[in-house]
């Protein structure tokens, strides 16, 4: 267990809290803007790894053990903006067809249909790709960069962390510089007021909607290219760890996401080497509980006062 | 005529109970494979009413009331089953695993009560992945994937007039069918009590507003608590019930979301903080799985003819989906389900807080 | 009777000199704006004073801070002269050493592997036919924490194992010859990790010293590795106990620390209080909604009143005649059954004064009783006010005009964004010149 186990481990860590992190973004912007957990994330992003499976031939990619060429990476920047389309249009959709009906519901209301839009999500991945995993091509070797047995950080890790991170930066910078961004942090503060400064609040959850779909999207695509299969039930295990990190970070925190993305990340990579990947589960839990005993509101979120 | 109506849906439980109790003498096959699915149904029904605790009554979603189940399950196996060295009864192993699974509840809801709705049901959904996981981890505890087995039949080695209790319920599943009623039975009558009373209102002021219930001395830490302990003690229950009429605890998969989700679906579907509601909503959810699907299908076969096999056009193949659907339409059209209780029609209807 | 209940559970310090509610120089922040700043105020016994203000003076933050709702940024709030915090006493200790203790020995378990424990304690004992008892138990646990050899069986085979039965070191077909085996080779992994010449303790004595001939040994590296398992079954054990101890008494500690001065905490010390905009409970009846107030007179827990014992029944039963009673006095005896929310305003605000007075607290918070109220409806909460008063509470009562209030008040005092600037007889506060401007909003 030297010195440079570790430093590998902290590296997976990395790559895999990039991967987590995308997907919590997608959980904390909706819960931002519409104070519910839009369950059925997960499961958008299994469809989107479906589409991006149909999208593999027609892009001229192929499983290759050199390098990724030029039009590789061209093609894998085709199929993020595809997915991310084709993830953003469909959870823009399910807004306003199941979730803009209940804006005045009971706060169970819109959480409860998401767990019925993630059924139905699931259901058509089951008649998309059949009820068995099935492979994604090796479009992006496993084969290490460096030099040497030390540390392995891989063409797949570079993916990763080349598609995610300014995905991640970006969506932090437009939501705390743009124009639309603090549109879109007026209506999470208070939607009634935002309406009443002349925001139009439905073009805002649709557009929250969007750049969560379109995150859930790329991030599809990275997991299929990083993990090569892909099921219709892999959509339940991506969105737990997705939606602990996103509760561990704090629920509607966008800086909050990410951090906890990147530590439910490392802790899954440490414990999966030191404890055995079956407890990886247990331990990624155990984390949460001991930050949310000390912290309710999440590593990075703000109490809310109950008004009264 | 009209007064005897009445009489009858104001102790619709107790007609309920009586036409339950009598029916194995007249419907024979409740003796057989039926009746084992009759006791499933039971098992299902102390299940989601243990879930309404929480859901219902208190207004706490949460996603993994299977965790609760199977510990029950699993408890009741490790001290019945002739694996390990402790063996006593049934009954007391029943009465260990409901204290046991209400300390496991207590011990979740401490430090996450302060949660905020979603967050805490994302904890509950995680702690019962957790669960599971380490259901099936414990390998040497657990049995793993084998789970534990022979779960001994209740009364095993209690002699009653010249026959052992165990060969009775092992001879004939209607024993286990009346243990079930006898069950559930109990669990109704513990929640009409506990609905109207001081517990009752504690749990209906803290989901309808916690700051007021503060300002008059209610707890909500304690008042959450005891509907947490309380949930899964019933759950707990239910799960000794089903590791016994199965005689296994069945393997872990068997304690997963998707049974969560199931009773939840049935609560919500059949009317939150609704007894009558999570009844009818735990037989039409089950009804539809283990009769409905089929009995479609098979009409489905004969209309297409046998030679047309697509999997894609039987109702099975899209039994999550119809199942998804039927909740996203629940939740539009009629929220507070379709038995709402007398609190929650009024809640759900205003619209809104 | 609601003031001889709060009696019982709090004796009146000495009299007179303290007030019963002491507001010592509080004020209030929310980020860069001051709600309140340095509000002196007292409420004593059996008196009416009110708070006068106009929208925005900061009267509902003071009644926060009274009710527990928010803590003061400074200063300080003293109900019969103790402050309404729960101190860090030996309750809270002994509950943070207990909680962490199981934490503690949950993670212990986890940390030496559950599987293998269960193993050696448990399902090892089904092996060997030993009968399952305290004595046995304690032997084999500490045969696992010292990492001794031990002997399992597997399809009729004996085999010698170590106690997690990680590995198996050797497989005998006779039971008599694996124990003399498990013996050598126990006597000789106590002898490498005591180091050469020392003693082996007393129980590898008498193994070794039963007549038999060598017929194993273990090389070098395999006995190091045997030697080295009691150390390291042992240092994960500790570990995992302190750090659990560690973590639970902490996070205990952290959670009763959020709550110690809670708005629960504050109520049941004998502060109720209503809210600006009623807040009931809109879907209980009437009569439910002040039985929420009196929960704390109704004894036992869940069990007792499953199983309808008489004190809890007797303790139902006189609760509800209260709640009548407390319906009476507001005049909503005839509404018990409704359902709350159909009240109107009045209505709502009756039953809160209700349900306040039904805790029986000995001071009442009333947040602008009389907003929103038609003239008569006003002067009946005033009387109300003035009833509460004669059945021995206190009141602080908040308005936006001295007039309806200085009928039955006994002392006024009025602020203005967030400062207090007058204090006095109601007689004195309607001379007072700044006052009638701020309440009536014509400059004199």
């Amino acid at each position: 267990m030297s010195a440079l186990f570790l430093l590998q481990q902290c590296l997976i860590g990395l790559t895999n809290g990039g991967l987590i992190a995308l997907v919590a973004l997608g959980y904390t912007m909706v819960y931002g803007v519409l104070r519910f957990i839009n369950f059925a994330h997960g499961d958008l992003i299994m469809l989107g790894a479906c589409a991006a499976l149909g999208l593999v031939a027609p892009l001229g990619l192929a499983a290759t053990g050199g390098p990724p060429s030029l039009a590789t990476w061209l093609g894998i920047v085709a199929m993020v903006l595809l997915c991310g389309l084709f993830c953003g249009g469909l959870n823009v959709a399910v807004d306003r067809f199941v979730y803009r009906p209940l804006r005045e519901a009971p706060a169970l209301a819109p959480l409860v249909s998401a767990i019925g839009v993630s059924f139905i999500f699931m259901n058509i991945g089951l008649a998309w790709i059949g009820p068995a995993d099935r492979g994604f091509p090796q479009v992006v070797p496993a084969a290490s960069l460096l030099p040497g047995n030390g540390v392995q950080f891989g063409w797949k890790d570079l993916l990763v962390l080349v598609v995610a991170m300014p995905l991640i930066v970006g969506t932090m910078l437009l939501m705390r510089t743009t124009r639309l961004g603090k549109a879109v942090r007026a209506v999470a503060q208070d939607r009634t007021a935002a309406a009443l400064m002349g925001i139009d609040v439905d073009r805002m959850v649709a557009t929250t909607f969007f750049l969560a779909g379109f995150l859930g999207g790329a991030a599809s695509v990275i997991a299929g290219l990083y993990t090569n299969t892909i099921s219709y039930q892999m959509g339940f295990q991506n969105g737990l760890y997705a939606m602990t990190a996103a509760v561990l970070g704090g629920l509607g925190s966008i800086r909050g996401a990410v951090a906890g993305g990147f530590v439910v990340g490392l802790v899954r990579a440490l414990s999966t080497a030191y404890a055995g990947e079956r407890w990886t589960g247990a331990i990624v839990f155990a984390v949460l509980i001991v930050v949310l005993a000390f912290r309710p509101e999440g590593l990075l979120g703000h109490r809310v006062k109950e008004k009264v | 005529m009209a007064a005897a109506w009445k009489w009858i849906s104001q102790r619709w439980e107790v007609v309920a109970l009586a036409l339950l109790a009598v029916a194995p003498l007249f419907v024979p096959a409740l003796g057989g494979a039926l009746g084992g699915q009759v006791t499933t149904l039971f098992i299902y029904c102390i299940l989601a009413l243990g879930l309404n605790v929480m859901v219902g009554y208190t207004g706490l979603l949460h996603l993994g009331i299977a965790a609760f189940f199977g510990i029950g399950a699993y408890v009741v196996a490790i001290l019945t089953v002739p694996l390990f060295p402790f063996q006593i009864g049934w009954l007391a192993a029943a009465a260990v695993s409901i204290a046991v699974t209400a300390g496991v509840g207590f011990a979740l809801g401490g430090p996450v009560l302060k949660l905020r709705g979603d967050a805490l049901a994302i904890v509950t959904l995680a702690f019962g992945e957790v669960v599971k996981v380490t259901l099936r981890n414990l390998e040497q505890v657990t049995g793993g994937m084998k789970g534990l087995n022979p779960v001994p039949p209740p009364g095993a080695g209690v002699t009653v007039a010249g026959t052992d209790l165990g060969l009775a319920f092992a001879v004939d599943p209607r024993w286990f069918y009346y243990l079930a009623l006898a069950a559930l039975a109990g669990v109704v009558w513990a929640m009409r009590r506990l609905e109207n009373s001081r517990l009752g209102r504690a749990w209906a002021a803290v989901r309808e507003d916690e700051p007021a219930a503060a300002a008059l001395g209610i707890s909500a830490t304690q008042v959450k608590l005891s509907a947490f302990a309380m949930s899964a003690a019933v759950a707990a229950l239910a799960g000794c019930l089903y590791a016994a009429t199965l005689s296994t605890t069945a393997d872990p998969n068997a304690y997963d979301f998707n049974r969560s989700i199931l009773v939840l679906c049935a609560v919500i579907l059949g009317g939150l903080g609704s007894i009558p509601g999570t009844l009818l909503g735990v037989a039409i959810l089950v009804g539809f799985d283990t009769v409905l699907i089929p009995a479609a299908d098979s009409l489905i076969q004969q209309l297409s003819g046998a030679a047309d096999r697509s999997s894609l056009l039987s109702l099975a193949s899209w039994r999550l989906a119809i199942f998804g659907l039927a909740l996203v339409l629940v939740m539009r059209y009629r929220p507070a389900g379709l038995i709402p209780s007398r609190r929650l029609a009024a809640e759900w209807g205003r619209g809104g807080r | 009777m609601g003031a001889r209940r709060a009696m019982r559970t709090r004796p009146v310090a000495s009299a007179a000199d303290i007030p019963l509610l002491d507001i010592d120089r509080v004020s209030m922040r929310f980020g860069s704006l001051v709600a309140v700043s340095d509000l002196d105020l007292d409420v004593p016994e059996r008196q009416v004073v009110s708070l006068i203000g106009p929208d925005g003076a900061g009267k509902t933050t003071v009644c926060n801070c009274v009710s527990g709702i928010c803590s003061p940024t400074s200063g300080s709030v003293r109900f019969h002269g103790h402050r309404l915090t729960q101190t860090f006493g030996p309750r809270v200790f002994w509950m943070a050493m207990g909680i962490g203790l199981l934490v503690g020995l949950l993670t212990a378990a986890a940390a030496v592997d559950v599987d293998r424990l269960w193993l050696a304690v448990v399902k090892r004992g089904m092996v060997l036919d030993e009968p399952f008892t305290f004595d046995t138990v304690r032997r084999r646990l500490r045969s696992y924490f010292r990492g001794e050899l031990a002997i399992d069986q597997l399809a009729g085979k004996w085999r010698v194992v170590t106690a997690d039965g990680r590995d198996v070191l050797a497989i005998r077909r006779d039971y008599a010859d694996a124990v003399s085996l498990r013996n050598q080779l126990q006597a000789a992994v106590t002898a490498r990790r005591a180091g050469p010449g020392t003693i082996p303790d007393a129980s590898d004595m008498a193994d070794a010293a039963s007549p038999s001939q060598p017929q194993a040994s273990l090389p070098d590296e395999v006995l190091d590795r045997l030697a080295a398992g009691k150390a390291r079954v042992r240092i994960r054990g500790w570990a995992g106990l302190v750090a659990g101890w560690v973590l639970g008494a902490a996070g205990t500690i952290a959670i009763w620390k959020r709550g110690r001065r809670s708005p629960h905490a504050v109520a049941r010390a004998g502060i109720a209080r209503t809210f600006q905009q009623p807040r009931l409970f809109p879907e209980m009846t009437v009569l439910e909604n002040v039985l929420v107030g009196l929960d704390r007179t109704i004894p036992g827990g869940a069990i007792a009143l499953l199983l309808g014992t008489r004190g809890h029944r007797r303790g139902e039963e006189e609760a509800r005649r209260r709640a009548q009673e407390a319906l009476s006095l507001v005049g909503l005896e005839g509404d018990a059954e409704r359902i709350a929310g159909g009240l109107s305003l009045a209505g709502r605000r009756r039953l809160e004064i209700a349900r306040a007075l039904a805790t029986g607290a000995t001071l009442i918070l009333l947040d602008e009783p009389t907003a929103g109220l038609e003239a008569e409806e006003v002067d009946a909460v005033i009387d109300l006010i003035g009833q509460i008063k004669q059945r021995g509470s206190a009141v602080l009562v908040t308005g936006d005009s001295i007039d309806p209030l200085a009928r039955i008040s006994d002392r006024m005092a009025v602020l203005e964004q967030g400062v207090k600037i007058a204090e006095g007889s109601p007689a004195e506060m309607k001379r007072h010149r700044r006052v009638i401007e701020i309440t009536t909003g014509v400059p004199s």
